[in-house]
């Protein structure tokens, strides 16, 4: 009868680390899927960016504001005599930065 | 017997159970040893693919971190044939979504191979289509794509890739092994219902990223003047070259024809992909007497107030007669160069000698490769001292038997303009992997820049070269606000039928800097064979006055000379006048659609001017105008910026701008009487709405213009265009 029950137990801790290792090689495969899954989202996420940086690159053009400038928009270039420099006068800068401070404390 | 007859039963059970589990084990057996790499083999057909995953290519970028190439991943479409039971269906369908023919589609569909592409780098919507397609045996997979979201905007520069990403011209082509990252293999596994998984993780090598010296607005600036320019003097090509002399950096280069790199394929035709700035050969005409005249300054033969006797227009070289393009009689060096004449230059180069001439020429980078980092640069062509014949130092004073390329005469050019010292011209600032800087090798590296001719020898010739644009061909070129000096040059060009000197075919063109003292831009013109009006100082000038005018700016370079407004407008009226067509070389061409000037007389002659005119004059423009006209302040309520900007200047108001929006408030007020010139504050912001009450509610007394309406200008403008 011991020799039965430690047969059985020998049998029971075989099965358990059989199914232990079926689960384990299912749990891989299931894991494999999601690291696929999430590394085709993230895939995905970076085709996207790319198409964003490329369209924001394609708007960009300056042919293209260009055109949009001078046909849409009816604007000319400015001629040497329309162009003035002025000369920030000294502490212009403090001040300006004084009064940014000020107004955002606010 | 009952338990005998068990036991047989027992045995007979066993038996049987131990022959078929004999016969499995046997079977398995069997497979396992004798079969073992035949289903091998299919599982792993069945399960497994090893993909190739094309390199990522590094992105192109100009000096201000502005993409110009980048790549993208797009799908492309491939196929299992074994998978594939009715390929003669699938064939349809595919042709019907990709838009190609059906036999086609089929006859990748009957390759023997395991893999066959369908069709690669598809638009989105071809891929989806595929995919909802669902057919068995047929699959995408993400590729890279190239993209230049500028469209032809430096395209000779970066060139463009076929299919598989290789660089086939320009940057793409030079810097291929950095730029093209290293292909690689990944294996996947697949599922019963081919779901893929336990994919490796690709390697993260993906090609060196390139920054450019070149800008991407002053590239568009060259581009689109030089468009202009071909398209109103219809010349067979041209190019613009526009470089920093400081450092050898090239901030555009612009060819003429052109091509979309997006749509270029090994097809596009040679002349439409040809850097003309490094590969096309010239005789570079009067442009090369800078390099007589540098020799002779640097080797103290003459001094700019020297007087020559130029024949009045004829002198014999070695038995030839060489004619000048007008009938010059004394002139000094300076007129010489300002005037362009061959005789004057000729008798020059006779007296600094053959030798020394040789040596200036080749130490400016004539003859040998710049070694610019662009691929196909051409040598030039410069006969060695030994194999010159008599005449030849007459005609290569005057820019006859050399060949040269822009870039070589812009980087002599601007040799002379920083004070002597010959850069390397260069268009790759860096090249980097994420934040590493990677070595430069190859054409990258960087050489010291040379000493050609001592600083008072540049300094001499910049002051002459000056002259030019004052005085003489090149007055098409004075700049408005800044001071600049170059040369125009008009080269013969060889007929190719007769072997001569073609009358009517030429290579107009005008290379100059602007500022003088302190040169902040080069720029060369080179237009090839323009029709009708063909000299440097006539079509070439205009468009180094356009580029610069532009780019000064630009670059935020202060004027170095006061810009008279009223001179400028006088100028114009008066040149609208005369020439209508000359006014379109002499002024932006979008100047002519600015509203009315203020009235000025000009009391003297126009400083644009012509050959027969004596150089060492000086012109004066004297304008007077009308200061002390008392002007009606109009009412700018309501009006946008636009309007009354122009209201302003038509008037001839000197209007300051406060806010955006519509006009609220002026002061002085609406009626006041002001001098001509006075200051004139609005300040803008969005009117109040008046509201009366109707029968239906309330409705807006006067309607808000809340959508800009075309301006006269911009209808002007659009009607001129079309």
């Amino acid at each position: 009868m011991r020799n039965l029950y430690r047969t059985v137990a020998l049998g029971g801790i075989i099965a358990a680390f059989f199914l232990l290792y079926i689960y384990q090689h299912f749990k891989c495969i299931d894991l494999s899927f999601q690291l696929e899954a999430a590394r085709t989202e993230r895939l995905e996420a970076s085709a996207l960016n790319s198409s964003l940086r490329l369209e924001i690159a394609g708007l960009s053009n300056p042919k293209r504001i260009d055109m949009i400038a001078r046909r849409q928009l009816g604007l000319t270039e400015t001629l040497p005599s329309q162009v003035r420099e002025y000369q920030p006068v000294a502490g212009a800068e403090v001040a300006d930065a004084q009064l940014i401070r000020v107004n955002h404390d606010q | 017997m009952q338990q005998s007859r068990a036991h047989v039963r027992l045995l007979i059970v066993a038996g049987v159970a131990l022959l078929w589990a004999t016969a499995v084990f046997g079977r398995l057996g069997y497979l396992q040893l004798y079969r073992h790499g035949d289903y091998l083999l299919r599982a792993q057909r069945q399960q497994q693919r090893i993909i190739e995953i094309s390199p990522k290519r590094g992105a192109i970028y100009d000096r201000n971190m502005h993409a110009l190439a980048m790549s993208i991943k797009v799908d492309s479409a491939f196929a299992i044939p074994n998978e594939i039971k009715d390929k003669a269906l699938a064939a349809q369908l595919l042709s019907g979504v990709l838009g190609i023919p059906a036999d086609l589609v089929e006859s990748r569909l009957d390759s023997s191979q395991n893999f066959v592409w369908i069709e690669r780098k598809l638009t989105p919507e071809k891929s989806e289509a595929i995919t909802a397609l669902n057919l068995k045996g047929v699959y995408t997979q993400a590729e890279n794509k190239r993209f230049y979201p500028k469209a032809d905007l430096a395209s000779h520069v970066l060139g463009f890739v076929d299919v598989d990403e290789k660089g086939l011209g320009g940057i793409e082509y030079a810097l291929d092994n950095q730029i093209r990252g290293k292909s690689e293999k990944i294996g996947m596994m697949a599922d019963a219902h081919q779901k893929w998984f336990d994919g490796a993780e690709a390697r993260r090598d993906h090609g060196a990223n390139v920054v450019l010296t070149l800008d991407e607005k002053i590239q568009y600036i060259a581009e689109r003047e030089l468009a202009t320019a071909i398209n109103k003097t219809h010349a067979l090509a041209g190019t613009v070259v526009v470089m920093n002399p400081n450092n050898g950096e090239l901030l555009a280069v612009a060819n003429w024809p052109t091509f979309d790199p997006n749509a270029a394929s090994a097809g596009t035709p040679a002349e439409f992909r040809m850097n003309r700035a490094v590969s096309a050969l010239y005789e570079p005409g009067s442009t090369f007497k800078l390099i007589t005249l540098a020799a002779a300054f640097d080797q103290g033969i003459t001094n700019p107030d020297e007087v020559f006797d130029c024949e009045n227009g004829a002198i014999y070289v070695a038995g030839h007669k060489i004619h000048d393009h007008k009938r010059f009689g004394l002139l000094t060096v300076a007129d010489i160069l300002a005037l362009s004449s061959d005789v004057g230059a000729i008798k020059i180069a006779e007296r600094l000698g053959a030798p020394k001439f040789y040596d200036y020429i080749h130490a400016f980078g004539f003859g040998t490769p710049t070694g610019v980092d662009l691929p196909g640069e051409s040598r030039g062509l410069l006969r060695p001292l030994a194999n010159w014949s008599p005449i030849s130092i007459g005609a290569i004073s005057m820019g006859q038997e050399v060949g040269v390329t822009p870039l070589q005469l812009i980087s002599a050019v601007s040799a002379i303009a920083n004070g002597g010292m010959l850069y390397k011209p260069h268009i790759v600032a860096e090249v980097r992997r994420g934040d590493t800087v990677l070595p430069r090798e190859g054409l990258l590296v960087a050489s010291e820049p040379r000493r050609v001719i001592q600083p008072e020898s540049a300094a001499t010739l910049r002051r002459l070269m000056e002259g030019v644009v004052l005085n003489g061909t090149g007055t098409r070129a004075r700049l408005d606000g800044w001071t600049s000096a170059g040369k125009t040059g008009s080269a013969q060009k060889i007929d190719p039928n007769s072997g001569r000197y073609s009358p009517t075919q030429l290579i107009a063109s005008f290379t100059g800097f602007a500022p003088i003292n302190n040169p902040a831009v080069a720029i060369l013109v080179s237009l090839d064979s323009p029709i009708g009006l063909h000299e440097g100082g006539m079509v070439a000038a205009p468009v180094f006055k356009r580029i610069a005018e532009q780019v000064l700016p630009y670059l935020e370079v202060s004027p170095d000379v006061p810009v008279n407004e009223r001179l400028v407008q006088a100028a114009y009226k008066k040149q609208a006048q005369n020439d209508a067509e000359n006014l379109e070389d002499f002024t932006p061409s979008d100047f002519s659609l600015l509203p009315e000037q203020p009235e000025a007389v000009s009391s003297s002659v126009e400083p644009h001017s012509t050959s027969n005119l004596n150089p060492s004059s000086h012109l004066t423009l004297a304008v007077t105008a009308d200061e002390d006209t008392e002007i009606s302040i109009p009412d700018f309520s309501g009006k946008t910026m636009r309007d009354v900007t122009e209201m302003c200047l038509r008037l001839g108001l000197d209007p300051v701008l406060v806010g955006t929006n519509l006009a609220t408030e002026q002061t002085p007020a609406a009626g006041s009487q002001v001098r001509r010139g006075s200051r004139i504050t609005v300040q803008f912001g969005i009117p109040a709405m008046k509201l009366t009450a109707t029968g239906n509610g309330f409705k807006s007394a006067k309607p808000l213009r809340v959508t800009q309406q075309p301006s006269k200008v911009a209808k002007k403008h659009v009607r001129h265009r079309h």
